[in-house]
């Protein structure tokens, strides 16, 4: 039975990607999904192999090899938790088939394990993010011991169940306190998000302080670190030089909080998961039926659905999450980032630069194209209403736009301020991340439109775990990335002035013909749905 | 006046609805029966606009369906069998959504509101989000969202289901009183006790195909409906109007 329920976990969370009812694939969409595959690995595998492309010589200098592995193990550690806390939340307490499976003759204990076996396979994928491009730069540069490869990749294995067990904690007192914020749990569960996404960043931004920390007090650091943290030391050592007992140390501090979590867990499970928010029952007195139009009608509606998920909002807005991290950090960082954005080799530079991290965060923002999927079973809704196929495309467009332009605006007017643009140079600011939105938005509309899903029984799987939303992130990342790409390396004889006027102009370009597309084959499409 | 001429719909090679004519007039309560699977929610559906069809004419007070989409739905309200409303939305939230779609004036769609809310007891519920409601209270919200703009033709798959003995009772006395107004009703349904009390005409349907209809008292003759459905349903039959 536990297989069983394993089988069913993993095929919602991972096989169902695409929903077409043939079941063979066809070779071009086979090649399709590897591409796919293949742009993720080298995205996320090739930021972190900088990073630690650029930390491996200065610590294999200093000898401190075994800091470089506890480093890696500490940020596959935060990354991982960040992710998985959230998805065990919803996995273990959230999930739509818990009453269901609790009605059956199923042990409570194998549909909590099912749940944690999913959370397991998602936590080993997100650390391999930082893991794997850890060691395979150190292999290129430094060799290691058989004995610590092995050692590698059981502590790689054992940390999934540390995180488990922290993330369990974490969403056991999410699931005991959530209820209590009855109609501001989304808000809270965002904030909660904001804050451990913005204390990341704020680790990953300060790496360098570290290292040199490191660099600067050598021997005497590694002493203390010994002394006060001895299983971090062991961690490392348990890789560097194939250490057993820095290995079994640190697999039982992975385990041994697993297994009390699960206990804790499993005696809780049913209270738990049947728990309902204790919201208080507010009378209908009358009032709240003013009249609006039918375009803000649709677009309250958007938005309403958007926000009234934390995970729906988190996944489909990650951009908004990242534009408020960055203008905290910006702000309260200024005086230390002063002289990096006065220097005058920078200078020429300054305003592609802003305009591509304000593109490449809002390329996160992708609603649009889960927009027409998360309709789902209300999609007739829609259809039955006297409204204009245009009127309903255009709405769900402007809902997009809506959500996504005030926070960018305000990170473009800032950096606008601080960097003291002048007004061509603020115009562009301004234009070309709001035609690179626009291009983002129509994307994700007509890539929806194009593969729809409707069958789905979380809409947080289908604001996360569709065609259309990978299509569309990984399309405008690249978009972004190539957009400084091409300048570094291919045009940096060019006026960047008359670079950012031809950028604008494709743009403009674009979404015009892809406007032109939802105009007329999008109509069409979606009076066949 | 709802004319359904020659209507037809293929879900690929599988004939669902197969020539289907009706005609129902205004002020009649219709009743639309068969077995899982004859026809009826497609049917319902194409009326609604929300499926489109392969052949045929569907006509609402003058406007053809497929013609002029909007102005025959404006005359129209679907309610369908499972109410997968706005789960997002509170109760007030999605009948204001609906009432906005139809351009429903402040004023007016409040003494609706209340009207309609207050007989099928959910005026106090409106604040909730429809996420927390029960199936019964879904049908409840569906039902006032759908009369908020005063339809002409009202759509129903399975109206009956989920509601309380009270509300079922509410909704059969504004069903008539919809229709002495002038609006006309068709809906589907397998409580064949109810439709026989309830309507004026019935068509049975079998396979896509229609097998009987005309007037309740001549469908049913000295027998019971039920009578006459389950007969007709053991036969290979012919189209027989009354």
């Amino acid at each position: 039975m536990l297989w069983k329920l394993i089988k069913i976990r993993l095929k919602a969370r991972f096989f169902s990607f695409n929903q077409s009812k043939k079941k063979k694939y066809s070779k071009g969409k086979i090649v399709g999904m590897a591409v796919l595959v293949l742009y993720c690995v080298v995205v996320f595998f090739g930021l972190f192999g900088m990073t630690f492309n650029g930390m491996a010589p200065l610590l294999h200098q200093l000898n401190l090899d075994w800091g470089y592995f506890t480093l890696a193990f500490l940020i596959a550690f935060l990354l991982s938790l960040i992710t998985v806390a959230f998805i065990t939340y919803q996995e273990i307490y959230k999930a739509k088939d818990n009453e269901l499976l609790m009605s059956l003759p199923i042990k409570p204990r194998d549909i909590l394990l099912s749940r944690v076996f999913t959370v397991l396979v998602f936590s080993i994928l997100i650390e391999a993010i930082v893991l794997i491009p850890a060691i395979v730069v150190y292999l290129l540069n430094y060799s290691l011991p058989l004995m610590g490869i092995i050692n590698f990749i059981l502590l790689y294995i054992g940390l999934s169940f540390l995180i488990i067990a922290m993330s369990s904690l974490v969403s056991y007192i999410i699931a005991l306190v959530m209820p209590k914020f009855g109609r501001f749990k989304n808000l809270v569960i965002i904030a909660v998000f904001v804050l451990a996404f913005g204390a990341y960043m704020l680790a990953a931004f300060q790496i360098n302080h570290v290292i040199e920390m490191f660099i600067a007090s050598g021997k005497d650091l590694i002493q203390a670190i010994r002394e006060a943290l001895p299983p971090l030391y062991y961690l490392g050592i348990a890789v560097t030089s194939g250490d057993l007992l820095g290995l079994f140390m640190n697999l039982l501090i992975f385990v041994v909080p697993f297994v009390i979590m699960m206990y804790i867990l499993a005696r809780n499970f049913i209270n738990l998961s049947i728990a309902r928010p204790k919201t208080k029952k507010h009378i209908y007195r009358g009032g709240n039926t003013k009249k609006d139009n039918v375009v803000f009608a649709l677009i309250k509606k958007e938005y309403k659905h958007y926000t009234n998920n934390a995970m729906v909002f988190l996944n489909a807005a990650m951009g908004i999450i990242f534009e408020v991290v960055i203008l905290v950090l910006f702000i309260f960082n200024l005086e230390n980032l002063r002289p990096i954005f006065e220097a005058e080799i920078l200078r020429p530079y300054l305003l592609a630069l802003s305009i591509a991290v304000i593109i490449y965060v809002s390329s996160l923002n992708i609603m649009s194209s889960s927009m027409i999927s998360i309709e789902g079973k209300s999609f007739y809704i829609l259809r039955s209403l006297p409204l204009k196929t245009k009127t309903i495309l255009w709405s769900k467009f402007l809902a997009h736009f809506v959500f996504s332009t005030p926070l960018g605006l305000v990170v473009s007017i800032i950096f606008g301020l601080v960097f003291d643009f002048n007004l061509v140079e603020f115009l562009a600011l301004i234009l070309v991340p709001m035609t690179f939105t626009v291009f983002v938005d129509l994307l994700g509309l007509l890539t929806n439109l194009l593969k729809p899903r409707f069958d789905w029984t979380n809409e947080v799987s289908c604001v996360k775990q569709s065609l259309p939303v990978a299509i569309t992130i990984l399309t405008s990342m690249a978009v972004a990335m190539a957009i400084v790409g091409i300048y570094a390396w291919l045009l940096t004889e060019m006026d960047i002035n008359l670079y950012i006027a031809i950028l604008t102009l494709i743009f403009v370009v674009v979404d015009f013909l892809m406007a032109l597309a939802l105009n007329t084959w999008g109509v069409k499409r979606f009076e066949t749905l | 006046m709802l004319e359904i001429k020659n209507f037809s719909k293929s879900y690929g090679d599988k004939k669902a609805v197969d020539g289907l004519s009706l005609t129902i007039k205004d002020g009649e309560i219709y009743a639309f029966i068969g077995h899982n699977g004859a026809g009826k929610t497609t049917t319902l559906k194409a009326i609604a606009g929300i499926l489109p069809f392969d052949e045929g004419e569907i006509i609402i007070n003058g406007h053809d369906i497929k013609k002029e989409p909007l102005v025959a739905k404006k005359e129209m309200a679907y309610i369908p069998d499972n109410p997968d409303l706005y789960d997002f939305l509170k109760g007030i939230d999605y009948i204001n959504f609906i009432a906005d779609v139809y351009g429903v004036e402040s004023d007016v769609r409040k003494k609706r509101i209340e009207k309609y809310a207050k007989l099928l007891e959910i005026y106090d519920d409106l604040s909730d989000p429809i996420g927390t409601y029960s199936h019964g209270m879904k049908q409840k919200v569906a039902l006032i969202a759908a009369l908020v703009h005063d339809p002409k033709v009202i759509l129903m798959d399975e109206p009956f289901v989920g509601l309380d003995p009270k509300a079922s009772h509410t909704l059969k006395e504004l069903m008539h009183k919809m229709c002495d107004e002038g609006a006309l009703i068709f809906y589907s349904t397998h409580v064949l006790e109810v439709a026989e009390k309830l309507c004026d005409r019935v068509a049975i349907i079998k396979k896509g195909k229609l097998l009987k209809e005309g007037k309740m008292e001549d469908v049913v003759g000295d027998d019971s409906l039920e009578e006459v459905f389950l007969e007709l349903e053991g036969e290979n039959n012919v189209v027989e109007t009354h």
